[in-house]
């Protein structure tokens, strides 16, 4: 009998440490999500794949979301190069094919973001070195003609959104670059260019893209003085 | 925590109770002065107790009486340990001191004597009596008697008085086998002992008409397990019979257990600095299934309860640790995981209190724990605006190893015959090396604690 009582005191014991001690998966809860950016993969020419991973869902709406980049030594933000996600969140991790932008052999650090009503949230800074991007896609320009100082809207793909990456030049001279987006760049026509028509093109990390079209250039006639 | 501690300490109150309110009577005998044998159960104890007194009974469900080594002549249990009463020798008597307790012996008191003088009637010779012998003489108290444990019986004999052994040949004095530290030599920053070698010179004196074995005498350990076999080899050359008392119990056993154990361990880190408040504001517990094996070696022959004791473990334990830190302009919330896939060898001595169907037993020693797979990570979120940024950190180094010490006490029970089903539980506490290659701080105090609850199965 005081064997029984020993062994039924020394297991219920051991249940009160074990239910003393009890924990749940580690996840500690926030209002905001909780994300990690991932290895970046996929590091070629041609670009690279950023990821990340969302390892709590919080309780608020998420708004947009996608990742932010930039030089190494920094961590990059919302005002950093970025691209914006378009798909719903359905699944834990998302991931975003970036083929512009990336210099070859350049250090670079990356972030996934989330914006909700209430947060934005960044994951951890991820470091990777580039082997370079392809270059943007000019689609149109608009207008078509004109004189030096007119302003110039491209429309296109890839376009960083950062003004200081995207180079435009008419035929070699370089424009001033007044806003942009990855699919707008407004760019102001350069003085100092001539001829009836100018090619346009866009230098984006060192990777130069024409568009179809050239520019004709109007020169400005004197018709009395 | 206080309440766990509470816990362990009742449990284990309520263990050594149940424990020490039991006696492991064998059958056995005892020899009177008058040499009748009465056989009965004698209480069996391992340790000094033995060469003091024992607890005899006639029947299982009588009452004991203790005797001392005056009351009877000898004890013994059947097939196994035997005791004689014997007087105990002076360890450092000169030639003229042993002849003067010779003497005392002999006549119990040198009142007779005259003049502080003694003729020796063998060698003619007058011996001054000091001073001080006469009062040891007219004390009966120094004439000591104590149970010796017989290890050999023959014509030369063996006997074993606590830690010390004693050889006598023909029945006549004992000699004490001993082997002082007579100096030191001090030598390239070591210290090196020197031996007597006494009980070498004595062994070769009264062994010397066996020259087969004056060989082995000179590199003998002064062990009971070498000295009875040497004694035994000696009785063998002379043509003498010889008895070992033990002999049916073997000098070298091996016990070999399963184990299924859980454990609840508890990470704690110790700093006074706020750099690494993020790992001194406590982690969680964490639970584990934790299979295992163990091995107890012992010698029965010369300890039947004490045995060395070695086990492995297999444990995996999560500890997981979140606190919030708030400033003038943010708040820091810390996410700490460290994932330890655990190897444990805890070793030491098991000492069994009983060897009967329900054997309690205790066993304490230190513990090295080797880390298959180690890792930390860090998350810590800052908010400041409502823009919160994460910053994942895994520069916490874990060293591969951890060493502490254990201990815990359980019983077996005999399930079959030869397959013993046991429970214990044990307390275990470790440190190792948590470093910080890009800190201020570079090491942190720290240690694991773990309660575990063992079941299972030895052979």
């Amino acid at each position: 009998m005081k064997i029984q009582n020993l062994i039924i005191s020394t297991l219920s014991f051991y249940m009160i440490l074990i239910s003393a001690s009890c924990t749940d998966d580690g996840i500690s809860p926030r209002e905001y999500p909780r994300l990690e950016t991932l290895e970046v993969t996929n590091i070629s020419e041609s670009g690279a794949t950023f990821n990340a991973k969302i390892f709590h869902p919080g309780n608020q709406k998420i708004l947009e979301y996608g990742f932010v980049w930039g030089w190494y030594r920094y961590d990059p933000d919302l005002g950093s190069n970025r691209v914006f996600l378009t798909e719903t969140l359905t699944k834990e991790e998302f991931s975003s094919n970036i083929t512009t932008t990336l210099y070859k052999n350049q250090n670079y650090n990356v972030r996934a973001f989330i914006k909700t009503e209430e947060y934005t949230v960044y994951g951890n800074s991820m470091p990777f070195k580039s082997l370079g991007s392809k270059g943007a896609i000019i689609d149109d320009f608009f207008p078509k003609k004109g004189t030096w100082g007119d302003t110039i809207q491209i429309t296109g793909k890839n376009f960083s959104y950062l003004s200081v990456y995207n180079k435009i030049f008419f035929k070699d001279v370089k424009s001033k670059v007044i806003s942009s987006t990855d699919s707008i760049i407004k760019c102001i026509v350069p003085d100092g260019i001539s001829g009836k028509t100018v090619p346009i093109y866009l230098d984006l990390a060192g990777q130069k893209t024409y568009a179809k079209e050239e520019f004709e250039l109007l020169i400005p006639v004197t018709a009395s003085f | 925590m206080e309440k766990r501690k509470i816990l362990v300490l009742i449990i284990t109150f309520i263990f050594f109770q149940n424990i020490f309110s039991q006696s492991d009577y064998r059958k056995g005998f005892i020899i009177t002065k008058e040499n009748d044998t009465i056989n009965g159960f004698i209480d069996y104890r391992e340790g000094d107790k033995n060469y003091t007194s024992f607890n005899f009974r006639t029947s299982e469900k009588l009452n004991h009486t203790t005797y001392n080594s005056k009351q009877v002549k000898a004890y013994g249990f059947v097939n196994d340990k035997f005791y004689e009463s014997k007087i105990i020798p002076s360890s450092t008597k000169t030639t003229e001191n042993a002849f003067y307790e010779e003497l005392v012996k002999e006549k119990a008191s040198i009142n007779n004597l005259k003049d502080g003088f003694y003729v020796n009637e063998d060698d003619k010779k007058i011996y001054k009596i000091p001073n001080e012998l006469k009062e040891i003489a007219n004390s009966t108290k120094k004439i000591e008697y104590a149970f010796f444990e017989v290890l050999v019986r023959g014509k030369a004999s063996l006997y074993k008085f606590k830690d010390a052994y004693y050889v006598e040949k023909d029945d006549n004095k004992m000699y004490k086998l001993s082997n002082e530290i007579k100096g030191e030599i001090h030598e390239n920053g070591r210290i090196y002992q020197i031996k007597s070698n006494r009980y070498i010179g004595i062994l070769l004196f009264l062994f010397s008409d066996c020259s087969e074995i004056k060989k082995k005498i000179n590199n003998l350990e002064l062990r009971e397990r070498s000295l009875t076999n040497i004694v035994e080899q000696y009785n063998n050359c002379v043509g003498s019979p010889s008895i070992s008392y033990k002999e049916s119990k073997p000098w070298f056993k091996t016990h070999f257990g399963l184990i299924l154990g859980a454990s609840s361990s508890k990470l704690n880190f110790y700093s006074d600095y706020k750099e690494v408040e993020y790992l001194t504001k406590g982690f969680d517990g964490s639970n584990s299934i934790m299979p295992g094996l163990y091995f107890d070696f012992l010698s029965p022959r010369i300890h039947e309860r004490v045995a060395f004791h070695i086990s492995i473990f297999y444990l995996s334990s999560k500890f997981v640790s979140f606190s919030t830190v708030e400033s003038i302009s943010s708040i820091y919330r810390n996410d700490v995981t460290i994932e330890l896939d655990q190897l444990k060898f805890p070793m030491g001595i098991k000492y069994t209190f009983l060897e009967k169907n329900f054997a309690p037993y205790f066993n304490l020693g230190f513990s090295y724990t080797y880390f298959l797979k180690a890792s930390s990570l860090w998350i810590q979120e800052r908010e400041r605006n409502n823009i919160v940024t994460t910053f994942i950190n895994n520069d916490l180094n874990i060293g591969n190893s951890h060493i502490g010490f254990w201990g815990g006490v359980g019983f077996k029970k005999s399930i079959v015959n030869g397959l013993n089903g046991f429970l214990e539980i044990r307390y275990e506490r470790t440190t190792g090396d948590f470093t910080f290659p890009i800190s201020i701080v570079k090491r942190i105090e720290n240690s694991i604690v773990n309660f575990q609850l063992l079941v299972g199965i030895s052979f």
